[in-house]
């Protein structure tokens, strides 16, 4: 050692620890309870196997592991508590915020839904602290440890058994140390120095380092340019998804005989779940199955294709109707009826069906000219017409009014008829057409 | 087996002999616990408190049954898993199996009621005129009739006396033998033995608690009575030990390694019975269809959070305060501690059963006239709980006698005796 700090080469090992090897297990086990009992605190053994009792004898202090885990497990708890608490429970008018949606009826933070998430989080806490923090309370990683340089270290991992003292130690001293292992029948004792030796990295590895780490920049920077919020068209990551080679609807081909991008269904198909409207057309469209059979369905392709021609398309011939009702009339049918017509038609036609329902009254007062005042019920027309051609009115709509088939479906249809002649009725029966019992007494 | 066994009680050392100090206990046990059960009938009957008496026994059946279920599967999941840890502990669960005939005597008196019961005093199915009406209970009357109800559990019960017969037996032939053979047939019983465990208690879980509201189903329900039955019988066996310990008995046989491993797997038991009871609460909290949440409902879920309810607290007694409460390595390895936190167990185990039974008393349906009567408020409880108690105690009791409270003879004791927990 120089007298003078300043003189000290940097080459200099310095003295980590001594290493004592022992015959066996059983003498490992006994050196280390006779050094710990001696004064020593900074021991460690190495054996090819784990040792019973070994921990007692060095009195290894007791891993606070299970603190961590236990701690990153409440943090787990928290954090997937508020988390959900906050993008579920929190809606603030700013970037980030969460969603205040409620799902099946449940209040907006309601702790039996946030079980889960929590549980698993809890657990995922727990283990990645009880992985990562056995690696970091055993050192690890470590690349080299300065043990490996003694040849004698190599037989621990087969009939070797070591107790290294750490220099660190408050009683440790080179020879005493030595002696003092020597004297509890250490086969051999060996200082372990610092290793100070070794290649510097070439300078060329350097440089390769830092282009490589410029180039792993280009793609976050292209990712943050890309999705930025300027009025120039945006950077494509993935041209082939962006711009596909496809067909867009009602545009032209080359691909195909007819200049069509879109193809026309096969003759004879059916498309899901039309099955049976095309099956039952009295109940759905309230035509005699024997009538005019071309009428039905004559896609708007077809129409416009027709229009195209010299001659103006003749108006389609007049279905034949069905006269009579394809369900089963009930008083029960009836009520049904009546109360669909109030949700849906009564705004328009009124509850008494003359055309002077709320929403008609209102646009009349307003002098809309583009409403078209719907036609009373009760006109000589409507109550004429029969029931399947009313019918084909809800369904498919006439003039302004809509179709309904989205919103009621065939048997609510059917109910809304019955339910509109009733009120036809109610206001054109003859006096014998009303049970005695319920005319008015005289 | 007791006049065979005479000439053994004398080589039983002290250390491992019971029979001397607790088997006189077993009649007056017995004894004074049918009379407080007679003493619950007498006064359920003359309040008119019928229906209230019922459940109370039925409350305490169950209670006092899960820790001789417990008992039962503990025997044949030692032999399943060839699990030498628990070699030294192994009699003293299959004393507790043992007791499993004076079960089936104690549901005798259930078995007789429902078979002559058409008020629906216990179980709203054996009023079967009122019932025929209700379309959802119309589809199940042919698995829930009376016969069939008490055929069930007599297949049942004969599953289980069966097992335990085999179990005990067998492991008593060892102590004279040794014989490995022996042991080998009982791990070759116990597979098939522990399957038909499984399936008869899913149908006793079913049978007993959950058909007290017929209309309400859960197949979670059996998995969940066992998870209770077992951390109820565990924190009994830690009672058990703690006893027999204080009077100087077992205490080289069973050490604190086998004692802290009884303590993580009552742990794990506390978990998986949170897991299974929530499981099954959550689904039907989030699917809300109206039958299955009516169970909770009348269970007091009903507020948000659920912490002012019978299930709120359930769920904090039962799972958060014991899995907080033993989680130390430090405290499952103290005796005095670990005894404390079993007796916290079995009471909240208890709290579980009166959760399921009690609440469908105060449920009126629409068929039946099923009201409570006027018998003061858990004195019938209580009553059957010491009854019911007194008898299992008798039992086990009985079971000590003139038996090694070990498999001494067993060649995976020298292992239990020697091993270390990390």
């Amino acid at each position: 050692m120089s007298d003078d700090a300043n003189n000290t080469t940097p080459t200099e090992p310095q003295l980590l620890g001594v290493l004592a090897q022992f015959p066996d297990a059983h003498d490992l086990v006994a050196a280390a309870r006779k050094t710990t009992d001696e004064g020593y605190r900074k021991v460690d053994g190495f054996s090819p196997f784990p040792l019973h009792g070994i921990d007692e004898a060095l009195r290894a202090p007791k891993t606070i592991l299970p603190w961590l885990v236990f701690c990153g497990g409440v943090t787990g708890c928290l954090v997937a508590l508020c988390l959900q608490y906050y993008v579920n429970g929190v809606e603030f008018p700013f970037i980030y915020s969460g969603y205040q949606f409620p799902i099946s009826a449940k209040p907006i933070f309601s702790l039996p839904a946030n079980i889960p998430v929590t549980f698993e989080l809890i657990i995922l806490f727990s283990s990645l602290t009880a992985f990562f923090g056995m690696f970091a309370l055993n050192g690890l990683p470590k690349l080299h440890n300065p043990l490996f340089r003694s040849e004698r270290f190599s037989r621990v991992t087969n009939d070797g058994f070591f107790l290294w003292i750490d220099a660190g130690d408050d009683k440790f001293d080179e020879t005493a140390t030595s002696d003092w292992l020597n004297s509890i029948g250490a086969t051999s004792v060996e200082p372990i120095s610092e290793v100070v030796e070794g290649r510097q990295v070439p300078a060329f590895l350097l440089a390769v380092g830092a282009v490589g780490a410029a180039v792993a920049l280009v793609p976050p920077l292209w990712v943050a340019a890309a999705a930025g919020t300027s009025t120039s068209p945006r950077l494509s990551l993935w041209w082939d998804m962006d711009y596909q080679a496809k067909f867009k609807p009602q545009t032209t081909s080359d691909l195909f005989a007819d200049g069509r991008a879109m193809r026309k269904a096969p003759a004879g198909t059916v498309a899901w779940g039309s099955l049976q409207e095309q099956q039952d057309q009295r109940y759905f469209e309230g035509i005699e199955p024997d009538g005019v059979a071309a009428h039905r369905g004559v896609p708007a392709q077809f129409v416009s294709a027709q229009v195209e021609g010299d001659a103006p398309a003749e108006a389609p011939p007049e279905p034949n109707w069905t006269k009579d009702f394809p369900v089963e009339v009930t008083e029960e049918l009836m009520e049904r009826g009546r109360e669909r017509f109030d949700i849906y038609c009564a705004t328009c036609h009124g509850k008494a069906g003359y055309g002077e329902g709320l929403v008609t009254t209102r646009a009349l007062s307003l002098n809309q000219g583009t409403w078209t005042r719907p036609l009373s019920l009760h006109d000589q027309a409507v109550r004429e017409q029969p029931v399947g051609r009313i019918y084909n009115t809800i369904t498919n709509g006439i003039r302004k009014m809509p179709g309904y088939r989205l919103q009621v479906d065939a048997e609510d249809r059917w109910a809304i008829v019955l339910y509109v002649r009733a009120l036809q009725k109610s206001q054109h029966a003859s006096l014998d057409e009303i049970p005695e019992e319920l005319r008015p007494k005289r | 087996m007791a006049t065979a066994a005479t000439t053994q009680t004398d080589a039983v050392p002290e250390e491992l002999s019971a029979g001397t100090t607790f088997s006189p206990l077993a009649g007056p046990a017995l004894i004074a616990g049918a009379v407080l059960l007679i003493i619950a009938a007498a006064i359920g009957v003359s309040t008119g408190s019928a229906a209230h008496f019922w459940h109370a026994y039925l409350l305490n059946f169950v209670y006092v049954a899960s820790f001789v279920i417990g008992g039962l599967f503990f025997t044949l999941a030692c032999h399943l898993f060839g699990a030498y840890w628990a070699t030294s502990i192994r009699r003293l669960a299959e004393i507790v199996a043992s007791a499993m005939p004076v079960i089936i005597l104690l549901f005798v008196p259930i078995a007789v009621f429902v078979m002559n019961d058409d008020t629906g005093a216990l179980y709203p199915w054996s009023d079967r005129a009122a019932t025929a009406d209700d379309p959802v209970l119309a589809a199940k009357m042919d698995y829930l009739a009376p016969n069939w109800f008490v055929i069930r559990a007599a297949i049942i019960f004969s599953i289980w006396w069966f097992a335990s017969r085999i179990m005990v037996k067998g492991s008593l032939k060892v102590d004279k033998t040794g014989s490995v053979a022996t042991l080998r047939g009982l791990a070759r019983w116990s597979g098939p033995l522990m399957a038909l465990f499984a399936l008869s208690l899913n149908v006793a879980a079913f049978d007993w608690m959950m058909s007290l509201d017929p209309i309400w189903f859960s197949t979670m329900f059996g998995v969940y009575y066992w998870a209770g039955s077992v951390m109820g019988f565990l924190a009994l066996l830690t009672l058990m030990i703690h006893l027999l310990q204080s009077r100087g008995m077992v205490t080289q046989s069973v050490r604190i390694e086998q004692r802290h491993d009884i303590a993580k797997l009552m742990f794990a038991m506390v978990i998986f019975w949170g897991y299974v009871t929530f499981s099954q609460f959550m689904l039907i909290w989030y699917a809300n269809v109206p039958e299955e949440t009516k169970w909770y409902a009348d269970r007091g879920a009903n507020s948000p959070f659920g912490i002012s309810s019978m299930t709120g607290w359930l769920f904090i007694t039962h799972l958060l305060i014991p899995f907080l409460g033993f989680m130390s390595k430090r405290i499952r390895r103290t005796p005095g501690l670990m005894a404390a936190w079993a007796a916290y167990l079995l009471a909240v185990h208890w709290y579980d059963h009166y959760y399921i039974v009690m609440p469908t008393l105060n449920v009126t349906y629409d068929f039946t006239e099923n009201t409570p009567g006027s018998a003061p408020p858990f004195v019938l409880e209580a009553l059957c709980l010491g009854g019911m108690l007194l008898v299992l105690i008798g039992a086990i009791a009985r079971g000590t006698s003139r038996k090694w409270l070990v498999p001494i003879k067993d060649p995976r004791m020298r292992e239990a005796l020697t091993y270390v927990n990390h």
